[in-house]
């Protein structure tokens, strides 16, 4: 038995949501990330439920590619919010604001 | 495709640039000699080029042509005719004085310095040498980026401010010529075969731009030129950035990169778009005139003597502008051997200026004094190069302006009278320069100032002969040109039906009436020359 | 004829052998090299005169191509000279001339550091001059133009650490080179007319290319006198050549006196045929010459300095030329160049030997009683200075006659008159020169060395020999030299050889053919001369006529403001356009170009506030922009 496209792409819009308003409202550094993570994954699915969809497999290559980005992006990213603990004792996003222009 | 002597032209410098960057930094002797022999053997191969081209033959010779990025229509393609063979002579002319000069100025970072300049030398080869609109745009740029780190790594104070302006002026231009390079390549849909970036290729069909449309191709193009060369009034990085370049940079800068403005706007603009540029044949003559008259009084007001010689360079740059838009065949042809004196001359002139600076660090000529006295070698070859300046017959300078002001007279009376009075403007300049620097008393705190070494006569001689040979013997240059002159100027009368490439060239006549026949009313003269291009519109 | 081209050859390679290698053999050797070439280019230019005499005299006009100088679209210039009986006797005057004053130089700079350079200058000066009269057209005439022009400044500037002299230098040049506009822009119109600017073909073609008083025909003209008035400091150009007299004085007799100063009268010469399509333009050289010539000799009454006085007179003889040729009289106006060339050349070699009697000084006032101690300078002198006033039987009386019948013959008295009344100032300025210098008891001021030229030692004594014997040759030149045109009645030698070249194209000069009342024309200007002497006399000599205006001389000694004039009117204006345009440049031109900058600049001063710094800031706006941008693709 399958289950029925739209469910996939809901879960994924649900998954997505979630990643964008943790990212919006949360201000430890590690849960924005972990939301961003989240919405990264829910990208995936989606494009999964397409590729299976259309018969195809690009959307599946294109994960792949999704899935090393993601991975390099883990490893700076968390070097870096450790870098700022290190320094400022915090991880709190509205603390840091060294980009200001 | 074997390399022929073109890319061989371009190869050599930048081999030269990879061994010098192979070696250690501190050998600096070596360093220039690496430097040295490289532009030398760019020099033998260009005048064999040079000596080996055929005069008489409008088309391109030494052609190389491959794919390069056959998607979308870009070609490798060098190529000389009458427009760029003496200016790719002219270029591998100057490299090996420019870097001998360099010796008293450049005593740091001579490593980088060496590379730069080998760089600089492949873009400016590149320049003259490309026939695709691509392949061109990459060594206009190629030549930009080693100009400004030598402006901005060795130049005076003032550099970096300097170094920006020349270079934000340049890319503004560039950005505009990237725009019209791509327009014309997507305009070019419609030829039969196919888009392409080659130039040659371009020109054997009607562009089919007209109206508005070619009017800001036209002037996209030209903008770019014209901040190279610079007109006037696109001319305000020049005094800054000549004055903070090293000596010997200027030489470069004045002496060459002008010219490629000068070089593109013959290359590209008028067979490109001849509709325009007739149709700003009078706005641009304008600006030209504007130009001499203004950079060369501005020049009689100036202390620094580099700012001095700057406004002067832009003065008769815009003898050069003047020639190419009176759309004569004497004209272009004065334009295209004033493009040649102007390397000589200005040059010469920056690089005396050079040692003068290297052996006292005074700019302001006020702080000098009665120093032909001192120095009568030094002194006898600056006042050879200020009368070949200003134009005096028998040196070089005098066959470009007359050559110029004399086809100009056909074809713009009034622009060409008024330019005239520019002689007497150089005159009261570099006279007073000279003045000021090496007549009236003798300074005493500039008693054993040093003449000219044997090194640095083997610098200047060259320049001197070529100024005397140009003067008396012009020619060879003249016949170089005179065919590819006489075809471009068809293509510019013509109008919108262009002929193809391979039945152009014709009598210089098709294009300016010259002499009226034997009984015509000298009254015909004076009324302006009827069926010229300008009035055919 | 091709030899004829060792005539302008010879001295060039003097010039160079001197000015590269010239520090190293010595004065002796520089002073061979420098005379003997020009020497040398004497005698070819005999050699050629002889020849050309074998000719019929139809036949005596040979171009000499030597190659093509440069060609390009439809004109084509050769280098070409132009051999006949007119540029033969030009020849002859610049190599012979030249050559005394090349030899009197050798004593006059004996004692300069820069002897080499001085004759390496001298040596350049003579080959342009050379060139110049040799040209076959307009633009390698304008080759010699040029390089005469570049060898006075470099010469009147020849002590170029006295500021006096370096500013002379460069006012000669640019007030020449304003001339000079005039002269290119002539030529253009002659390639705009013939296509060419060849003498032979516009000679031959005058007529035919140009209708007679028409406006091409006109400007041609005009333009080109334009460039001649700046060359032989007419009016309103004078003004370089007073000041010119910083340069050493064999400079002076040589390039401002004798050769490069008529250069304009040589040239309207040259183009003649072309000055007779033009009526007008004639007339305008005509009443410049004329008005130059009264108002030089006045000037020159007032003028303290010796060789000021000179270059003065010279202004004013040259205007005598310009109204010789302006009535049509090219063989006159030839004669008197030539004349003017000896007894010139003659009185400055004097004034020359007065200086190096007096350690340089030039200022009359500091001198007087001379006659004693330089018994021969002022014989030589004051055989100079009646040739100048128009004494028979000094050649000078020949000439200026000539020129002064055909003023008479020509439709206009008033031109007579001029030149009568500025005959007659000659007189009594020339009077005055020689009485100052020559005869009124000495100050006992003069023996103060001056700086610069040739060194003065204890008493005034006379020049040596190698500066006494050209002075003399020139004397002799001055008072035999008038057999060239002695016939009034008939053209006289000079005149009948220049005939076949001054006469293409046009009908006979007017100033060859016999007039009635010829005596008494004659009669009238010698009376002139001789009252001129007169007065002079009286005035400064036994001090009888007295009687002062300062009005008329503060108008005299301001060279009725003419300078002053240009000035306010043109070198002051150009030097602030100058200074505005600088200051236009800086803050106009660049001021618009950096105010962009700033404005782009303070617009991104602006956005960077933007740039807050905070994580979620940036994510809400990046939500913000992607509903926007999802809305505007689901609604369209």
């Amino acid at each position: 038995m399958s289950v029925p496209a739209p469910l996939y792409l809901s879960l994924s819009a649900v998954l997505f949501t979630l990643g964008t308003v943790g990212v919006l409202v949360r201000r430890s550094a590690l849960i924005v990330f972990m939301s961003v993570e989240l919405m990264l994954n829910a990208v995936n699915l989606s494009l999964v439920t397409f590729a299976r969809l259309r018969g195809g497999v690009d959307g599946q290559v294109v994960v792949f590619f999704v899935l090393v980005v993601a991975a390099a992006e883990v490893v700076i990213g968390l070097a870096i919010i450790v870098n700022i603990f290190r320094t400022r004792d915090t991880v709190d996003v509205d603390d840091v604001d060294l980009l200001r222009g | 495709m074997t390399p022929g002597p073109l890319t061989l032209l371009l190869a050599i410098p930048l081999a030269g640039a990879a061994a010098a960057a192979a070696m250690d930094a501190r050998e600096e002797r070596r360093l220039r000699a690496i430097g040295l022999v490289a532009m030398l053997l760019t020099f033998l191969l260009a005048a064999w080029v040079w000596l080996r081209f055929a005069p008489g033959v409008a088309g391109l010779q030494f052609e190389e042509r491959a794919p390069w990025v056959p998607a979308v229509g870009m070609t490798y393609h060098l190529g000389v005719d009458g427009l760029s063979v003496s200016l790719t002579a002219l270029v591998a002319f100057l490299f090996p004085i420019a870097l001998g000069a360099s010796a008293g100025q450049i005593h740091d970072r001579v490593k980088p310095f060496v590379v730069t300049l080998l760089l600089l030398e492949t873009g400016l080869l590149g320049t003259f040498l490309a026939q695709d609109l691509v392949l061109f745009y990459v060594f206009w740029e190629a030549m930009l980026v080693p100009m400004y780190f030598l402006i901005a790594l060795w130049g005076g104070p003032g550099r970096m401010r300097a170094a920006i302006k020349f270079f934000l002026y340049t890319m503004a231009g560039s950005v505009l010529m990237l725009l019209a390079i791509i327009a014309v390549y997507l305009n070019a849909a419609r030829l039969p075969g196919g888009s392409t970036f080659d130039l040659p290729v371009l020109l054997t069909h009607p562009l089919g731009v007209t109206g508005s449309t070619e009017t800001l191709l036209f002037l996209a193009f030209a903008v770019a030129f014209a901040i190279k060369m610079p007109v006037w009034p696109l001319h305000t990085w020049l005094p800054d950035a000549y004055a903070a370049c090293p000596p010997v940079v200027t030489v470069l800068l004045a002496g060459l990169m002008a010219k490629a403005g000068a070089y593109g706007l013959l290359r590209f603009c008028l067979p490109l778009f001849p509709d325009a540029s007739r149709a700003f044949g009078p706005l641009l003559s304008g600006l030209a005139v504007v130009g001499i008259l203004y950079g060369g009084a501005i020049a009689w007001t100036q202390r620094d003597m580099r700012r001095l010689l700057a406004y002067g360079s832009m003065s008769h740059m815009g003898f050069i502008l003047l020639g190419i838009f009176a759309l004569d065949a004497t004209a272009v042809q004065g334009s295209l051997i004033q493009m040649i004196n102007h390397g000589i001359s200005t040059g010469a002139l920056f690089v005396l200026a050079g040692l003068l600076l290297d052996r006292t660090g005074r700019a302001r000529t006020d702080e000098y004094g009665g120093i032909a006295s001192l120095v009568p070698a030094f002194s006898a070859v600056t006042l050879i190069v200020v009368m070949s300046s200003l134009a005096l017959p028998a040196t070089n300078g005098f066959i470009g302006e007359f050559l110029i002001l004399l086809g100009t007279f056909e074809t713009r009376p009034a622009a060409a009278v008024i330019a005239t009075l520019g002689v007497v403007v150089a005159v009261a300049y570099l006279l007073a320069f000279v003045g000021r620097v090496f007549h009236g008393p003798v300074r005493e705190d500039l008693r054993g100032l040093a003449d000219l070494t044997p090194r640095e006569r083997a610098l200047v001689v060259p320049l001197v002969l070529v100024i005397f040979w140009t003067g008396l013997y012009p020619q060879p240059l003249l016949d170089r040109s005179a065919a590819t002159v006489n075809a471009l100027l068809n293509r510019v009368a013509g109008t919108t039906a262009v002929q193809p490439q391979a039945s152009r060239g014709g009598p210089p006549r098709a294009v300016t009436p010259g002499s009226p026949p034997a009984g015509a009313s000298p009254t015909a003269f004076a009324a302006g020359q009827g069926g010229t291009p300008r009035k055919g519109r | 004829m091709t030899y004829a081209v060792w005539i302008p050859l010879l001295p060039l390679l003097g010039w160079v052998a001197n000015g590269v290698a010239g520090g190293r053999w010595g004065r002796r050797g520089v002073a061979v090299v420098a005379c003997g070439t020009v020497v040398a280019a004497f005698a070819v230019g005999l050699a050629v005169l002889a020849s050309l005499s074998s000719l019929p005299a139809g036949a005596r006009h040979v171009e000499v191509d030597l190659y093509r100088w440069m060609a390009a679209g439809p004109i084509t210039v050769p280098l070409r000279l132009l051999v006949d009986p007119l540029s033969a006797v030009m020849v002859l005057v610049v190599t012979g001339v030249g050559a005394l004053i090349h030899i009197y130089s050798v004593g006059y700079m004996a004692d300069d550091d820069a002897f080499a350079r001085y004759f390496a200058y001298l040596n350049l000066f003579t080959a342009s001059m050379l060139t110049l009269v040799l040209a076959g057209n307009l633009v390698v005439m304008f080759i010699g133009w040029e390089g005469v022009g570049l060898c006075s400044y470099l010469l009147i500037a020849f002590w170029f650490t006295r500021p006096a002299a370096a500013a002379a230098g460069v006012k000669a040049f640019i007030v020449t080179r304003l001339g000079d506009v005039g002269f290119l822009l002539g030529i253009f119109l002659a390639f705009g007319v013939w296509g060419t600017a060849d003498f032979g073909v516009m000679t031959r073609d005058a007529a035919a290319h140009l209708p007679l008083g028409g406006a091409a025909a006109t400007a041609l003209c005009l333009l080109l006198f334009l460039g001649a008035c700046g060359k032989s400091a007419q009016l309103p150009l004078y003004m370089w050549l007073p000041d010119a007299m910083e340069g050493p004085t064999p400079v002076s007799a040589l390039i401002h006196a004798a050769t490069m100063v008529t250069a304009g009268v040589f040239m309207i010469v040259r183009m003649h045929a072309v000055y007779l399509r033009a009526p007008l333009a004639m007339d305008v050289v005509a009443v410049t010459g004329a008005v130059t010539a009264i108002f030089a000799a006045a000037s020159a009454l007032v003028e303290p300095d010796l060789k000021r006085v000179l270059a003065y007179s010279t202004i004013s003889q040259l205007g005598y030329m310009f109204l010789a040729v302006g009535v049509g009289a090219w063989g006159a106006g030839i004669f008197h160049l030539t004349s003017h060339a000896f007894f010139k050349a003659l009185l400055f070699l004097a004034a020359g030997s007065v200086m190096h009697a007096l350690g340089g000084t030039t200022d009359m006032r500091r001198m007087g009683g001379l006659a004693r101690s330089l018994p021969w300078t002022a014989a030589t002198f004051g055989a100079g200075a009646l040739a100048l006033a128009g004494i028979p039987p000094f050649v000078g009386f020949f000439s200026k006659d000539q020129i002064l019948s055909a003023g008479f013959r020509h439709h206009d008295v008033i031109l007579w008159i001029i030149g009568l009344a500025a005959a007659g100032l000659t007189a009594v300025y020339i009077v005055r020169a020689f009485v100052l210098t020559f005869l009124t008891a000495a100050p006992g001021v003069m023996r103060t060395p001056g700086n610069g030229d040739a060194g003065g030692h204890g008493a005034p004594h006379e020049a040596p020999p190698i500066m006494g014997i050209p002075t003399l040759v020139l004397a002799v030149l001055t008072l035999v030299g008038g057999a060239l045109g002695v016939s009034f009645v008939h053209p006289g030698v000079l005149a009948r050889f220049l005939l076949p070249a001054v006469t293409e194209g046009g009908p006979a000069p007017a100033g060859s053919e016999a007039g009635a009342g010829e005596g008494v024309l004659v009669s009238v200007s010698v009376a002139v001369a001789l009252a001129g002497i007169l007065a002079g006399w009286l005035i400064y000599r036994t001090g009888t006529l007295r009687g002062r205006s300062d009005a008329v001389r503060a108008l005299l000694s301001r060279q009725f403001y003419v300078e002053d004039f240009f000035n306010t009117l043109v070198t002051t204006p150009g030097r602030g356009l100058a200074w505005a345009f600088d200051l236009f440049d800086r803050d106009g031109v660049d001021g618009a170009v950096m105010a962009i900058g700033r404005m782009i600049g303070r617009g991104g001063g602006w956005l960077r506030r933007v740039q807050s710094g905070y994580l979620r800031q940036y994510a809400a706006i990046l939500l913000i922009g992607v509903i926007v941008l999802l809305a505007y693709w689901v609604s369209r």
